[in-house]
Order: structure tokens, then sequence, then C-alpha cells
């Protein structure tokens, strides 16, 4: 059996492991359009700012694909999936075949439509060489600007500023973070961040990128107003890498349409990660985040061995992000019926309820170590409307109750 | 493979386990030197209150464990001998990631590393043969370690135990020996 995998992010090795753990004799080719050993874009930021090397955005150790007997097309992109025949066909030119085969190619970043935009001076944030663009890019100049205050915009713009540069991020939402954090939370984070240096606009959009000759010179927002800067970082979502699927025979969506085994209309085409938009029970989901991915690859991965594997339901929209030192976590969606809150010195812990009392939206601030006791209780959905001592997740009454305020 | 067991029941919080835990990690392995150290060793196992009951929460090294699956470094691994999950610290950033899916809330966070510590289950001396920590120093045996299949005879031995406790109890009132009673008498309802 020929098994070849598009990309080499975490899906495409977690599904390698899993293909591993119960074959070792099939044949098995990943195709990545970047040179690199497959890493993780999370900590990015890190080695933006000098904090880390690059080996340490490496997932495996070095000798991972000749232990595990994968042989590699690094650096070439492949430019068409072709179902009809099981050939895909590679940038270099090359055509390859395949028995099975798993498209795990991730997301890119949206760069949205704005005059200027185009040109030198502009920078997604995905990749490894996005980051070695921006670096380079800060040598030449100390002046950033950050479209969009997502948690890969924020974590850019610290690190840009931990690098000495002046850094302004626009967010055309009301509020930082607006996919993780409600008002109340997003404000205080964003005191904080604005507290260590970085400065924060909500509610205003880019409209024009300035510049002279081909250079840079600022951005116009939406009020007129001209920030100056000599870079543009675009961090404004991101959406599957569809590009390949030119003949239209794989059904897609927002991603690549898979069912519950990650199986895509197509009976030896598997998608994970990213790319996936997964469908569950009737409900369709495009989650990019990394335990969605992992969790895809193996599926995928035991599915093209033969192991009858399946996602039961979809992942919370759940993330972690630490900024200058402080921690935000959220899972679920932060609105509903009623809300309890508590703070004391640890930080603070904020749950939204629905009319029936189950949690839908968990946010926590400074201490994050327990999110996972809140997620748990928000998967079983335990009802903790008339039992606000669920809010710690160990409940105990005396203690917790004196700290607890029910608002709205 | 070898585990360590919570009786939640036999818990007191008298919270020996934290102690032990601590001095464990510490550098010195003394209690009274432990805590003038820095950084201040830090302790995997807590004692939660839980309504009427405490319970001490540590890792319980699950088999498909959340936070090796969603850990991004790759720095949570498996000791396969002796099958419990472990921090590689030079590996770990802080990401807490697996904080956000464990349901144990077993990850603790190291104040001065900013990286993630658990339980360790005291890997050296089990594997020396020993017992961890926390297990050594717990005086009522809500925690107990070993065989999986030992326990679970243990635990059957002494549910035989009390049910013939409360049956000689019924016989002594003069009672009929019904399972209803038991139950009454054990507490079970
Ligand atoms: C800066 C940043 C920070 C993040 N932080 C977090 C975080 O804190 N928590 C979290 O949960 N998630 C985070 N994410 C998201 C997470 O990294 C992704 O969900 C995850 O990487 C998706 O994995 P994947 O394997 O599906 O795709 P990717 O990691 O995107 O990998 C795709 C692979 O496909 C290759 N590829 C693409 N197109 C082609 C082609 N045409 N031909 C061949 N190869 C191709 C790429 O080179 C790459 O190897 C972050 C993402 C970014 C960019």
């Amino acid at each position: 059996m020929k098994i070849v995998i598009i990309g080499n992010g975490p899906a495409a090795i977690s599904a390698i492991e899993a293909i591993r753990q119960f074959d070792m004799d099939c044949e098995i080719t990943i195709i990545s359009k970047e040179g690199e050993p497959a890493y993780t874009p999370c900590f990015l930021h890190r080695y933006v700012s000098g904090e880390i090397g690059k080996e340490r955005l490496y997932m495996r150790e070095d000798d991972f694909y000749d232990r595990k007997r994968i042989s590699t097309i690094f650096g070439v992109a492949v430019t068409e999936v072709m179902p009809m025949n099981n050939k895909l066909r590679l940038s270099d030119g090359r055509e390859l075949t395949y028995d099975n085969l798993l498209v795990a190619a991730g997301s890119m970043p949206v760069i949205p439509k704005r005059e200027g935009i185009e040109g030198e001076g502009v920078f997604a944030f995905r990749t490894i060489s996005d980051a070695d663009r921006i670096l380079r890019s800060l040598k030449e100049s100390k002046e950033a600007v950050v479209m969009g205050a997502g948690f890969i915009g924020l974590e850019i713009a610290e690190a840009l500023s931990l690098m000495g540069a002046t850094v302004t991020v626009v967010e055309k939402e009301d509020r930082i973070l607006p996919r993780m954090l409600d008002g109340e939370i997003a404000e205080v984070v964003k005191r904080h961040v604005e507290n260590k240096g970085a400065r924060i606009l909500t509610g205003r959009s880019i409209e024009a990128v300035k510049r002279t000759k081909n250079k840079i010179k600022g951005v116009m927002l939406d009020n007129g107003e001209i920030i100056p800067c000599g870079m543009l970082i675009v961090a404004a979502g991101v959406r599957p890498n569809l590009e390949m699927l030119k003949n239209g025979s794989i059904k897609t969506n927002q991603g690549i349409l898979v069912d519950d085994h990650m199986r895509t209309n197509i009976s030896n085409i598997c998608a994970a990660g990213d790319i996936a938009e997964i469908e569950i029970g009737g409900t369709r989901k495009v989650n990019p985040i990394h335990l969605n991915a992992v969790k895809g690859g193996y599926i995928a991965g035991c599915n093209i061995v033969g192991l009858d594997t399946r996602l039961d339901s979809h992942f919370e929209d759940m993330n972690v992000v630490t900024l200058f030192g402080l921690s935000v976590l959220s899972l679920g969606t932060q609105s509903g019926e009623r809300v309890l809150k508590k703070r004391d010195s640890k930080g603070i812990v904020k749950v939204y309820l629905n009319e029936k009392g189950r949690i839908q939206g968990i946010q926590l601030l400074g201490d994050v170590t327990r999110g996972g006791v809140y997620l748990s209780l928000m998967r079983r959905g335990i009802p903790v409307a008339d039992r606000p001592y669920t809010l710690s997740p160990y409940p105990n009454y005396g203690l917790v109750f004196a700290g607890i305020k029910t608002a709205r | 493979m070898k585990e360590v067991f919570i009786n939640i029941e036999r818990c007191t919080a008298c919270k020996s386990c934290e102690i032990a835990c601590s001095v464990e990690h510490s550098r010195s392995k003394d209690l009274f030197t432990a805590i003038s150290e820095y950084p201040l060793p830090i302790r995997r196992v807590h004692v939660e209150k839980a309504l009427s009951f405490s319970y001490p929460v540590k890792c319980m090294h699950c088999s498909d464990a959340p936070c090796m699956a969603v850990c991004p470094t790759g720095a949570m691994y498996r000791d396969e001998e002796i099958g419990s999950v472990h921090v590689n610290k030079e590996r770990c950033m802080g990401c807490w990631m697996c904080a956000m899916v464990c349901p144990f809330g077993a990850i603790t966070a190291d104040p001065y590393m900013k990286i993630a510590r658990k339980c360790d289950f005291c890997r050296k001396k089990v594997k020396e043969g020993g017992r961890p920590s926390c297990v050594e120093a717990c005086p009522t045996d809500a925690l107990s370690f070993g065989d999986v299949d030992d326990l679970t005879k243990r635990k059957r031995a002494s549910a035989a135990e009390t049910v013939a406790k409360a049956a000689s109890m019924a016989k002594e009132e003069g009672r009929k020996v019904t399972p209803l009673d038991l139950l009454r008498i054990i507490g079970g309802i």
C-alpha cells in the first residue's frame, strides 16, 4: 500500500504516528512545500522575540522520518490533486501516484484586499520563513502595525515590542481577542498589553497602505488617521489551502468536507487539521486549533490502516494564550443567560450559563491550570444554576460562596 | 503495571501527601531545609475539599492522556517502563494547553520557570522498587500503591468484610438480613 500525505504539520505527524503504530511496512511519502522538518507555529512569536532558537520549534527529533521509514519530498508544493487517476501534480513538474491520500495542507493567512497592500513590507505570520522575513525587516524599521488583535496578532505584537519596536495593533471589532473573550475580560487583557508598551486601537480598520515609491510609509485607518510604520503584519484570520483541488471532484465548503472518520467524498482520500471541515451529526465545523489537527490526523491515520476510528464530537472552541506574562484561557462561547464570576489574588474565573444552568463559556485569567476541569464540566453538561459553588472546579462551599457574585 | 489508588472515603485532608510531595521535589529532600529553599519546591498533589469529602487531586497517568495529545512541543511523554506521563523540562514552553484539557486539574504551574509541572510518579523510587512519597506519607491509606489486580482484590476483600460486619450486626439485632437492610446499615442508602 502506498500512502501519500500532503503537508508536514501537526496533523500529518500525528497521522504518521498512528499509521506506524499499526503498520511498519506500508510505503509512506510526505510532501511539504516548506523545506523545514515538522514544526509547530504555536511558538513562532517566541522565536521572533529571541526567547528561543529555531530548534525549539521542531516537534520531533531529527531522526523522526528515518525511524518511521518515511520518504520526504520537502520544498515542493502539490499543485493539483487528480482523484480520477490517483495522481498528484507537483510544483517541480513531477507526478506522483498514491493508493491512499491524506490532505493535511493546513491553512493560510487571509490578506484582505486593500489599496497598497501588495508589495514589500507587508507580512503574514504563519511560517518560519515569515518569521525570518519579519526579523530581517526589523533591522530596517522599528515601527510596526499589526492588523488584527486575535491571539496571533497579539503574540507577534508582543514579540516585536520585546524586540524594541513601536507597535500599534488595529482591530476592527470592538475588543481584542474577539473570538475568545467578552468585553470585560478583553478590556483587562488590553490594559495589561498597553501597560507593557503596545498600542491597541479597537473598532478601527485599516483602509489603505501608504507607500512612497515602493516603500511602505504607513497605514491609513477608516477615520483618515495615518499611522506611520515600516512594516505591516496581517493577522486577520486564516483560510484552508484549497488551491490544489482545482478540478472540483473533492467536495469542499469552507474547508474539505469530511465525515467523523476524516474521509472525504472520495473513498481513498482523507483530510485532517486546519484544512478539514468536519461534519458530525449535521453540524459542520472548521476548527483551526492544534488539538483538532492532532486528533484528526490520528483518526485519519487509523482509518487508512483499516481501523474503524472516529471523532465523537466537535472540539469546543478553545484556546489559551499568554501575553506579556498574563495567561488567559477561553472555552466555548462567551454569552449566555447568566454569568458567574469570581475574582481573587490568583485571577478571574468567569462562567456563562445557558437557560438550563449548563456551562456555555468559560474564561480564566491569571491562573489557568484548572481549565481542563471546567472543560470537563462543560462537556458533561452539568447544570450549575442553583449550585454556584461549582465555580470552583473542586466544590468547596464555604470558601467559594464568599467570593461569588452573580452578575446581570 | 502498578498504580496509585485513591480512596476518597479515607481521606481526612491532613495534607501529609502534599508535604511529602514537596519534600520529594525539593533539592535537600528534607522538610526543614526544604521550606527555606529558593526556588521553593513545588508539590504536584493538591488536597481539595469536595462537598463533605476531601480528595487528593493528582495526575492519573491516563492511558489515553489528553495532555500528551494536545502538547504542541512533544514535551509530554510516557515512560513506557512504568506507564507514567512526564514533562520534559527542556521542551515545555508553558503554553498551558495541557492544563486546558486535563480533566483532573493535575497540571501545576511552575512560577519560576513558567512551565508545566505534574506528578512524576516518583519515577526513580518506583523503578527501584519503592512507593511514591505521597503514598508513603498517607496515614489513613487513602492513597495506596500496587498492582491493579491486587488492589481490586483488596477492594473486594474490604467490601466483603463490610458486608459481613453489617450482616452480623443485623443478626445481633435479630433482623432479617436482606440486601436492603445491609445497604442501610453500611450507609449506602
Ligand atoms: C502564529 C501561530 C500561533 C498559533 N498558536 C496556536 C495556539 O496557541 N494554540 C492552538 O491550538 N493553535 C495555534 N495555532 C494554530 C495551529 O498551529 C494550527 O491549527 C495547526 O498548525 C494546524 O495543523 P495542520 O497540520 O492542519 O496544518 P499546518 O500546521 O498549517 O501545516 C500545513 C502543512 O502543509 C504544507 N503545505 C501547505 N500547502 C501545501 C501544498 N500546496 N503542497 C504541499 N504542502 C503544503 C505546509 O508547508 C505545512 O507543512 C497557531 C497558528 C499560528 C500560525
